[in-house]
This record gives C-alpha cells, structure tokens and sequence, in this order.
C-alpha cells in the first residue's frame, strides 16, 4: 500500500471497506462479563434464601459477600478485553456505566456498614435496591448502547421490580423472601443471563459473517 | 471545487484514517491486520499521520510487550470529513 494514490471512486470504496470491516460492535466472549454476573449474582442468591429459610438465621445474609468473587472473575475478563487491539466508543460508553455502578456498589456497601454500626439496624435493603435500580440502569444503558433489546428489558424489568420494593416499603406491605427472592432472582436472570447469552450469539454470528 | 488533502489521499494512510475515525483506538496490530500493509510502511505512514497532526501516537508497554496505540485527533478529523464532502463533489454524490 505503500505511497499508492487512488482516484475519487476507489478512495469512496476503500473508506466503505474499513468502515464495514470496522462496524463489528460485539466480540466473541463479550457477554462473558454480564454472564459471570448473572449467574454469580442468581447463585448467591439461591444459596442465601435457601440458607436463611433453613435456619431461619438472618445472618446468612453475610453469604452475599460472595459477591467479591464477580470482581475476581471481572478483572480476569476486562484483561482479556483490554488486549484485543482496539477501543470502540461503544466500549468508552459501557465501560464508564459499569465504572460508575460500580463504585456506587462499592459506596453502597461502605454507607451500609457505617449506618449499621452506628445505628445498630440493618440498612442492607439499600443493596438490594441498589443491585434492582443502579445496576437495573447500567444494563438499559449498555443495552442502549450496544442495541441490545434484552438488555434493555432486562433492566427495565429489574427497574421496575425495585421500584416495586421501594412502594411495599413505603406503604408497610411486608416483604416476603417467597415473592421477592425469586423477583430479584428473575430480574437478573433478565438483566444478565438472557442478554449475555443473546450477545455471545450475535457475536458468534458477527464473527462468522466477518 | 474542493482540492483533494494529499495526505491523504493515499491508499495506506486513507485506510488507517477510516479505521480509526470508527473507533476510539486501536494499536499497532490491529491496523496492520486491517490495513494488509507490512509492518515498515505502516510505520512510516503513522508518523506521516502524525507528524500533520491527524493522529495521535502513544507508545507503551502491555507486560513486558511493546504497544502502540493511535488515535484520531480532532484535526484528523474534520480534515477527513472535509476528505469525504470533497470525494462527495467529485463524484456528484
């Protein structure tokens, strides 16, 4: 290609070349991420609820802590990501929604701690919260983003189903582990599971085509 | 009419501007994979990019491995959009 000049039709048709050779938004393994989530998250999830209606000890609510390992798995994943040559501004987009849900996770988690030890109750329905609407909100924004419609739906659904909680808090309806865990169960099988499994598959499919 | 920027309206320097003007970054080797161009004139072209101040090139190190990275600037930009409106008059698009 060295120095070759092009006339005006072959310049039009090279710039339409790399653009489409370019446009691919989806890489094999890039629902990966929204998949170790899911499935962690729904997991921990099932383990708690079985392990707090067992024993009917509440501070198996500790187990939630497991959580810890999505980040492990997610460094893993985001080093896998970094080293594949380029940066799209779709992935600038997502990468500062999940950076921003993130560290609000990590400020949930420390405002929870000190409003318990300072008051002695228990603030940890934030989280909960927080885990339905903020994350609930990433997953419409990268689904925006990406042109994901279940990701879109996902965190509508999860969205929704919080704002559901926030209004039995509100007017005293008592929540139920039997509605609500398989609720928050549902709504990350929605949010994450489904979507990561439709990305791998438009992925796939992108690859192939390319 | 619109004279055509011979910066770049060349075929190597031409592809790796419309690589870039889709994406945010991109290193070394994905543009020598896309472009098909080897190694020594891709280089040479980057730095012809650069040096007019169309590109911008970050040299780095991922591990112990070495890593370039370019980016479009906003003058690579607009110089490449004016690129595109001028092929446009050419061509009576």
């Amino acid at each position: 290609m060295e120095e070759k000049t092009l006339n005006e039709k072959e310049s039009i048709e090279l710039i339409a070349r790399m653009i489409s050779d370019t446009k691919s938004r989806l890489e094999v393994g890039d629902g990966n991420i929204l998949l170790n989530w899911g499935v962690l998250t729904v997991a921990v999830a099932v383990i708690v609820w079985i392990a707090v209606a067992v024993t009917g000890n509440p501070a198996f609510n500790a187990l939630w802590g497991l959580m810890v390992f999505g980040w492990l798995f997610n460094l893993r994943l985001n080093r896998k990501k970094r080293s594949r040559g380029y940066r799209s501004y779709t992935d600038n987009v997502c990468a500062v929604i999940w950076k921003i849900v993130g560290l609000l996770g990590v400020y949930g988690v420390i405002m929870c701690a000190v409003f318990q030890w300072v008051t002695g109750l228990s603030p940890w329905l934030t989280m909960f919260l927080y885990a339905l609407i903020i994350v609930g909100f990433g997953a419409v924004g990268s689904g925006a983003a990406l042109k994901v419609k279940s990701l879109v739906f996902g965190g509508t659904f999860s969205i929704t189903f919080g704002m559901v909680i926030i209004c039995c808090v509100l007017t005293n309806i008592t929540l139920n582990a039997l509605w609500v865990m398989p609720g928050f169960i549902l709504s990350f099988a929605l949010m994450m599971i489904v979507p990561g499994l439709e990305m791998r598959r438009l992925a796939r499919k992108e690859y192939e085509r390319a | 009419m619109k004279e055509l920027d011979p910066l770049l309206h060349s075929q190597l320097r031409l592809a790796v501007m419309s690589v870039l003007m889709n994406l945010d970054k991109a290193d070394f080797v994905y543009l020598k994979e896309k472009t098909d161009a080897t190694a020594g004139n891709l280089s040479v072209q980057l730095d012809k990019l650069s040096t007019a101040g169309y590109i911008t090139v970050e040299k780095g190190f991922v591990g112990k491995k070495p890593r370039t990275v370019c980016s479009v600037t906003e003058k690579g930009r607009r110089a490449f959009e004016a690129y595109v409106d001028a092929l446009r008059q050419y061509l009576n698009l």
